[in-house]
């Protein structure tokens, strides 16, 4: 059985690993580094949010626009407040470059998509809306690059 | 020389189920009127493409007006001492009010969102005094658009209103039309998106009443983007099968913002319903 795994890597490859794997968690913490946009925006954006995705979580630590840390599976002492559970096939439609109707946003997918859903303290997801819609667009220009 | 727009600014004093109200609106173009009605929390400036758009100019007089609390129209009276909550009465007796102010005779009103749910509520009561409407994702009734977030002293309300509906448009329209959709948003009046939304989500509701529209005498015609999530086609196209007569398309590629997030793909939709609507009246 899997337990927590804190993947604070730094300075690496680049690596064009498929969702949900480290090494894509690890580029999209590099790519919203690096990001202008998020670096003007997200100085206010701190939460911890978890990735639901199917039976799996990845807890994401966001410190002031930043992924501070990936952990994987996080274990009964961690807490979080907002979790987007969604299946496999609904997240990696979801961060295509272009992905089709109802899949383009994670509210459109939390009313149009019936097994994806926004969990928790979903007015701390609202107050983040701005940083954490730029995050998942960083997210799907890492697959336009590597288309 | 300078460079213009083809676009006049103007104010207009009118009497509203407000009050006393100025208006502000935009113009372009010589021909038959066609009415522009801006989207919840946003004003007439999403229409600055089609005022300048010069084919449509040639035949059309468009003009686009931004309703009280919207844009350059202030809110009227004492507004700090009301919740701003927008009716159904309220919204259609203005856009009447307006039209007959400019004695508009028989003009085509375009709305989008809200203005697309309030075009239907004009064909409804006011067909003999309009030559047809265009709705552009518009249904019977969109529901769950009217929340508290955008009025919570803990959210920052224009830039998650902003953000919100930055997420209607179609993924692939211009990036740069995209962000001033949302910047418009983020240009909000407090409540006023909240307010705007109670008319469509809470107030309005079609649902059963869609027969009462004669299209024989106002033709509708609805258009909805792929990638509205807040009124998808489906529902744009149950509402056009329950308007005997009424037509409805489903526009690829384009989301809940067609004539401000992708202008040159939407006027490839509109192009023909004012050819057709232009055709139907002989000329």
């Amino acid at each position: 059985m899997t337990k927590s795994r804190n993947l604070q890597v730094s300075g690496h490859e680049s690596v064009l690993v498929p969702f949900p794997e480290a090494g894509w968690f690890e580029a999209l913490r590099d790519a919203a580094a690096a990001d202008d946009e998020l670096a003007v925006i997200g100085r206010w954006c701190t939460l911890d949010l978890v990735l639901a995705v199917d039976e799996n979580l990845v807890l994401l630590r966001l410190r002031e626009g930043r992924i501070s840390e990936i952990i994987f599976d996080p274990d009964i002492g961690i807490s979080w407040s907002v979790t987007l559970r969604g299946t496999l096939e609904d997240w990696r439609t979801f961060i295509r470059p272009v992905p089709p109707p109802f899949y383009s946003d994670l509210l459109a997918m939390n009313s149009r998509v019936p097994s994806f859903a926004i969990e928790g303290h979903r007015k701390t997801f609202v107050r983040h809306l701005r940083a954490l819609g730029r995050l998942f667009e960083i997210a799907r220009l890492m697959g336009e690059s590597r288309a | 020389m300078p460079e213009f727009d083809p676009i006049t600014g103007r104010y207009l004093h009118l009497d509203t189920a407000w009050g006393r109200s100025r208006l502000y609106f935009e113009e372009a173009g010589v021909g038959r009127p066609l009415v522009c009605l801006h989207t919840a929390g946003a004003d007439s400036r999403q229409y600055r493409e089609l005022l300048c758009d010069a084919e449509i100019a040639s035949r059309w007089r468009v003009i686009a007006f931004d309703l009280p609390y919207h844009g350059r129209s202030m809110p009227p009276g004492a507004w700090w001492k009301k919740e701003y909550l927008l009716t159904t009465r309220f919204y259609a007796d203005t856009v009447m009010t307006f039209v007959r102010a400019l004695d508009l005779e028989h003009p085509v009103v375009l709305g989008c969102s809200m203005g697309g749910a309030v075009v239907l509520e004009l064909a409804r009561r006011y067909a003999s005094e309009l030559e047809a409407v265009i709705g552009l994702e518009a249904a019977s009734k969109i529901e769950g658009r009217f929340t508290d977030w955008s009025v919570m002293p803990d959210v920052n309300g224009s830039e998650m209103i902003a953000t919100w509906i930055y997420g209607l448009m179609a993924p692939q329209s211009p990036e740069a039309s995209r962000r001033n959709v949302w910047w418009i948003y983020g240009q909000g009046g407090p409540g006023v998106y909240r307010g705007d939304t109670y008319f469509y989500s809470i107030d309005w509701d079609l649902r059963g009443r869609e027969g009462e529209i004669d299209t024989s005498e106002c033709p509708v015609y609805l258009l909805t983007g792929e990638y509205d999530y807040a009124c998808a086609p489906e529902e744009t196209g149950s509402t056009a099968a329950a308007i005997p007569g009424a037509r409805s398309t489903t526009m690829e590629g384009i989301g809940h913002f067609p004539m401000a997030e992708n202008y040159p793909l939407f006027r490839r939709y509109l192009l023909p319903i004012l050819r057709d609507i232009l055709q139907g009246e002989g000329t």
